[in-house]
């Protein structure tokens, strides 16, 4: 089954400039790209709920998440309803739980929580670790525990900000090798921020550069370095500029 | 020994404290998470007993306890003179430690976690009882404890509205007042040691809680 495609056109009024998204995401890995204070995060926020866009029209696969009325109404489906996984940059793991209690979160009123929460760590390669408590655990295997945890509700859409930029190269390069195999199999709908071109490379299957507040060119990675749509897309690219 | 102060002290504060935890945590919360219109006033009033004499906050509670106020024409509730007008008086002298404490603990949680639990499917209710409040504990506990310990060492207002009446609303820091006045020295020093031993634990053990419970990199930027 295809995953319901997931629409961002949005605007919001940030203090250095205007946010101007507009964006279509499958089942994919779409790697949101830019420098710092471009946008990224907000973007996600308002994906996920947690910041209201001014104006626009947010909805996945035909479910609206945001929309914007007239008189200034707007309909804004709360964080909790939409069924977004999150993964943040600083693991935002719970310091008062265990792994397995982190990953069995959103599934306290489910029946065979602590099994399926198992499950998902044991998948994580984090079985014998469920019982420690995140300071007890490395970056790498916190923000595993963190994918997990966002795994759990099954969420329709993976959000994941700057999610392996404190780790190390090779286990940066392993949760990449991951990532790439559980959103081919799940067929997730993935939306990654990042601000390291080699990550947005590894993982992107499309790539959209951020500037500013705006999508300045969306594409397969390798066309967008062949064919740069603009001199902004080639700074942010870091290619030299002829002439 | 006074046993009936002892008693007594022991029933004024255990009231007091429930009533601390309620209404300090509820404005701990209140203060800590949100801001809105007339607060610094609120807050002004709440934290006015830590600054004003103890008289006159006294007489302040006469009033608002009194013959003619609300709570006695519209709830026909006459505590004043009796122990239960001695734990109001000790909660309202204890309500600033309590509140400024929980509010800084509530404050300090990072927001990060409250938007995860938010994007894991929890109410605002759920994010409050299962994340915010969990790792706001220690600080709470700490005013509660700071907020206790003022509540049982609280004179000047309950003298103002529950009186000295010994076996009735003699607590211990107004029977240590009789005794040193009758000169019973010796029953003084008694009541002193267990004052004192008391507010020492207390404050060794908010000292305690004041050490963090998790480390800094506990996925917590």
């Amino acid at each position: 089954m295809e995953a319901p495609s997931l629409k961002i056109d949005f605007e919001k009024r940030l203090a250095t400039f205007n946010l101007r998204v507009r964006l279509e995401v499958g089942a994919e890995i779409l790697v949101l790209f830019g420098p710092s204070g471009a946008g990224k995060t907000q973007t996600l926020n308002a994906v996920a709920g947690l910041t209201t866009p001014d104006s626009g029209d947010i909805s996945l696969g035909g479910e609206p998440f945001f929309r914007s009325g007239n008189n200034g109404h707007a309909f804004n489906l709360p964080p909790r309803k939409r069924r977004v996984g999150y993964v943040f940059q600083q693991y935002a793991l719970f310091p008062h739980l265990t792994a397995l209690e982190n990953v069995a979160y959103a599934l306290w009123r489910q029946a065979g929580a602590r099994s399926r929460a198992e499950g998902l760590l044991e998948r994580m390669h984090l079985a014998q670790l469920s019982n420690r408590y995140p300071h007890e655990l490395s970056g790498g295997q916190q923000q595993r525990v963190a994918i997990a945890r966002a795994l759990a509700m099954k969420p329709r859409v993976l959000l994941m900000d700057e999610p392996f930029s404190a780790l190390d190269g090779p286990t940066r390069q392993r949760l990449h090798q991951d990532l790439m195999k559980l959103q081919q199999e799940e067929r997730l709908t993935v939306v990654y921020v990042t601000h390291n071109l080699a990550d947005a490379f590894a993982v992107g299957h499309r790539l959209a550069i951020m500037r500013e507040g705006r999508i300045e060119q969306v594409g397969v990675p390798e066309d967008v370095r062949r064919n740069p749509a603009n001199p902004l897309v080639l700074a942010a690219l870091g290619i030299p500029q002829k002439d | 020994m006074n046993w009936s102060a002892v008693q007594l002290s022991l029933q004024v504060t255990a009231v007091a404290t429930v009533m601390l935890f309620f209404v300090g945590l509820a404005l701990g919360v209140l203060f800590g998470r949100y801001k809105f219109r007339g607060q610094i006033f609120l807050e002004i009033i709440i934290f006015l007993p830590l600054v004003l004499p103890p008289s006159v906050l006294g007489y302040f509670l006469l009033l608002a306890l009194g013959r003619g106020s609300p709570v006695v024409e519209w709830f026909q509730l006459q505590i004043v003179f009796t122990w239960p007008a001695a734990a109001v008086a000790s909660a309202i002298v204890g309500l600033p430690l309590m509140v400024q404490a929980s509010r800084a603990a509530v404050a300090s949680v990072d927001p990060v976690l409250e938007n995860a639990a938010r994007t894991l499917g929890s109410s605002e209710w759920e994010v409050l009882w299962r994340v915010t409040l969990p790792l706001a504990r220690r600080g709470v506990v700490a005013g509660l404890i700071l907020g206790s310990a003022r509540a049982l060492g609280e004179f000047g207002a309950t003298l103002m509205v529950a009186g000295n009446i010994p076996g009735r609303t003699q607590t211990l820091p107004l029977a240590v007042y009789d005794a040193v006045q009758a000169r019973r020295y010796d029953e003084a020093n008694v009541m002193l040691l267990v004052l004192t031993s008391l507010a020492f634990a207390g404050l060794w053990c908010v000292r305690r809680l004041e050490q963090p419970a998790y480390r800094r990199d506990a996925g917590r930027p």
